[in-house]
């Protein structure tokens, strides 16, 4: 469910970056009353968030894997705020580390994947989390199921709204829905799974945090998670309609005297031929040469670069 | 019979997790050199790395010329940060079927004709498509670069700095360390796993349950060692801040650079700019 830059159009991105950062803003100020000894504990939760998100768990008879979410089981450990947090981080070093989901995504995959689990679907089952019985079981299981329904609905919104990627919508979301369904059916079962053998071997560990927390004030979030929509949902208007709003904003801030498409246009070879900075002219050979000048232009500063670095004396860097 | 053999594990692939802890050694290893990219304070990587990813995705979707000068920005911090182009490629390698898979229908879906030399006319999707692995390869070795030039400590710090909610750097931290921890324990878990199943592969999830469970209870109480000590040392819930680091004229002549740069590279369409005046002298 990690999406990349590739999906997110920056209006969406940094809208959802806002909104997610507001919340864990708010979510860290709840934070400061806690004792200084719980910061480790979070970091070992987040650590074995991080890790059981790369056991991938094949998904029998639809050769599609999944693997373990983990914003439910993070907030039954630790509390909400800090679930969010932690959440928060774990996309962080995934998104810079490892490459899997992209820098301006992390708003919507923290959302996605964070504040739907933690702040929606856990307020709700809070009491059946901190003792897994058989009825609980049950509930818990439905509730990743809602969680993971509603971050992969997210996830279609927030590609809908970017409009990057052109897809088929009705077979996209037919496949989607459905196999999110089987991965929400297989963190529930492994939610309850860790939780039921915690709290055989170590009942200590879960019901601290889950038992006394207060529930987070779900009208802020609400209201912040619908601005952000409103906001990308704005932007996105505003940028399909002038796609090139930087520069537009730059010639009419008065940063150039003239448009540098008009620049261009003076020094065209092909009377006509029009080119502004956004339409790349793939149409004409121009294009291949400009391709192979500027990557020699780069090739060779590079190779002056270390050309000079290995004649410094060492140490000298 | 061999190939049986050579394919242990069947629904539950820990693969990953051996793989993911060599790379996060290999950077962490590389981001303790000490070049002019390394010294640099954190925060101006930080904020130069986010302003390039939004300025590369606030193209539209046909940019394909436009986006190739950006490539200088990664070259830059691979070359004076000396990390080895072999350390990133593999990687994004790795990862780029991912980047493929976003836009694969493009050129199914869009069909827009655009001439190009060579192969004469084809859909727009072909265009949309390259663009979008383009910018794969540079936000994502962007994000690479910086970990790979400013390790974890630092990075921490810088969050710290930017004024991000209170207990995100300082967490951030702890997660990456115990990371290690928690990832060594899984994996001697899992060792002993497959030397007492014989040739039983798949796993129950009652089973991965019970496993992950027993190295969660594992490292937490090796995690309450560990506070006690931090306490001891005089933990008080956030990261230290160094006196060695300071923001200088070098960062913000450094910063307002390569800013610029990103806006000349957003407006002016290099490639073709160039090249078209390379085809006026030569005619």
């Amino acid at each position: 469910m990690h999406m990349s830059d590739a999906l997110v159009s920056p209006a969406v991105g940094g809208a959802l970056w806002l909104s997610s950062l507001a919340i864990a803003r708010q979510a860290s100020r709840k934070m400061e009353s806690r004792p200084v000894e719980t910061l480790p504990l979070m970091g070992v939760a987040g650590a074995f968030v991080f890790a059981a998100q790369m056991i991938n768990i094949s998904i029998p008879g639809t050769g599609s894997s999944g693997h373990l979410g983990g914003g439910l089981l993070l907030a039954s450990l630790v509390g909400p705020e800090a679930a969010f947090l932690i959440m928060f981080v774990v996309l962080f070093i995934q998104a810079t580390f490892f490459a899997d989901g992209g820098l301006l995504a992390l708003g919507c995959n923290v959302i996605n994947m964070g504040f739907f689990p933690i702040y929606i679907v856990y307020p709700y089952i809070r009491n059946s989390l901190a003792s897994p019985g058989r009825g609980s079981r049950i509930k818990i299981i439905i509730a990743a199921v809602i969680g993971i329904e509603l971050g992969a609905t997210g996830v279609v919104i927030e590609t809908a709204l970017s409009g990057l990627a052109s897809l088929n919508w009705k077979p996209f979301l037919a496949a989607f829905l459905p196999i999110h369904l089987a991965i929400g059916l297989l963190e529930g079962v492994l939610t309850v799974a860790i939780l039921s053998f915690l709290y055989r071997i170590r009942p200590d560990i879960i019901p601290s945090y889950t038992k006394s927390g207060k529930t987070p004030s779900r009208i802020f979030v609400g209201i912040i998670f619908l601005l952000a929509l409103g906001v990308a949902g704005l932007g996105s208007r505003f940028a399909s309609t002038h796609p090139d709003g930087l520069e537009w904003s730059l010639v009419k801030g008065q940063f150039f005297q003239s448009s540098p498409s008009k620049l261009q246009e003076k020094t065209a070879p092909f009377p006509g031929y029009q080119t502004g900075p956004n339409q790349d002219s793939t149409s004409s050979w121009a294009g291949i040469i400009g391709i192979l000048l500027t990557l020699g232009v780069l090739m060779g500063v590079r190779k002056v670069f270390i050309w000079r670095r290995k004649n410094l004396p060492p140490g000298n860097t | 019979m061999a190939k049986e053999e050579s394919a242990p594990r069947k629904y539950v692939s820990t693969g990953l997790i051996s793989r993911a802890v060599i790379e996060l050694r290999s950077l962490d290893a590389l981001s303790r050199q000490s070049t002019p990219v390394h010294k640099l304070d954190p925060r101006v990587k930080l904020i130069l790395v986010f302003a390039f990813v939004f300025i590369i995705m606030s193209f539209p979707p046909y940019a394909l010329l436009a986006l190739v000068p950006f490539f200088s920005f990664p070259l830059w911090m691979s070359t004076a940060g000396r990390i080895p182009p072999r350390a990133l490629s593999w990687k994004l390698l790795m990862l780029a079927p991912l980047a493929i898979l976003v836009g694969i229908f493009n050129p199914l879906l869009d069909s827009t004709p655009i001439q190009v030399p060579f192969l004469g006319t084809i859909s727009g999707g072909w265009i949309s498509l390259g663009s979008i692995i383009l910018r794969f390869f540079l936000s994502a070795s962007a994000g690479l670069l910086l970990v790979g030039t400013t390790g974890p400590l630092r990075i921490s710090q810088a969050l710290q700095q930017l004024k991000f909610p209170k207990f995100i750097g300082v967490v951030f931290l702890l997660i990456y360390r115990y990371l290690f921890i928690l990832t060594d324990e899984f994996l001697r878990l899992n060792q002993a796993r497959i030397c007492r199943s014989a040739k039983r592969k798949a796993i129950s999830i009652s089973l991965a349950g019970s496993m992950m469970g027993s190295v969660l209870i594992r490292t937490w109480d090796r995690a309450e060692r560990i506070t006690s000590a931090m306490l001891l040392r005089g933990f008080s819930g956030t990261v230290p801040l160094p006196n060695t680091q300071k923001w200088t004229r070098k960062e913000t002549l450094l910063l307002f650079t390569w800013l610029s740069l990103f806006i000349l590279f957003r407006i002016v369409n290099i490639p073709d700019y160039s090249g078209q005046v390379f085809m006026r002298i030569f005619r």
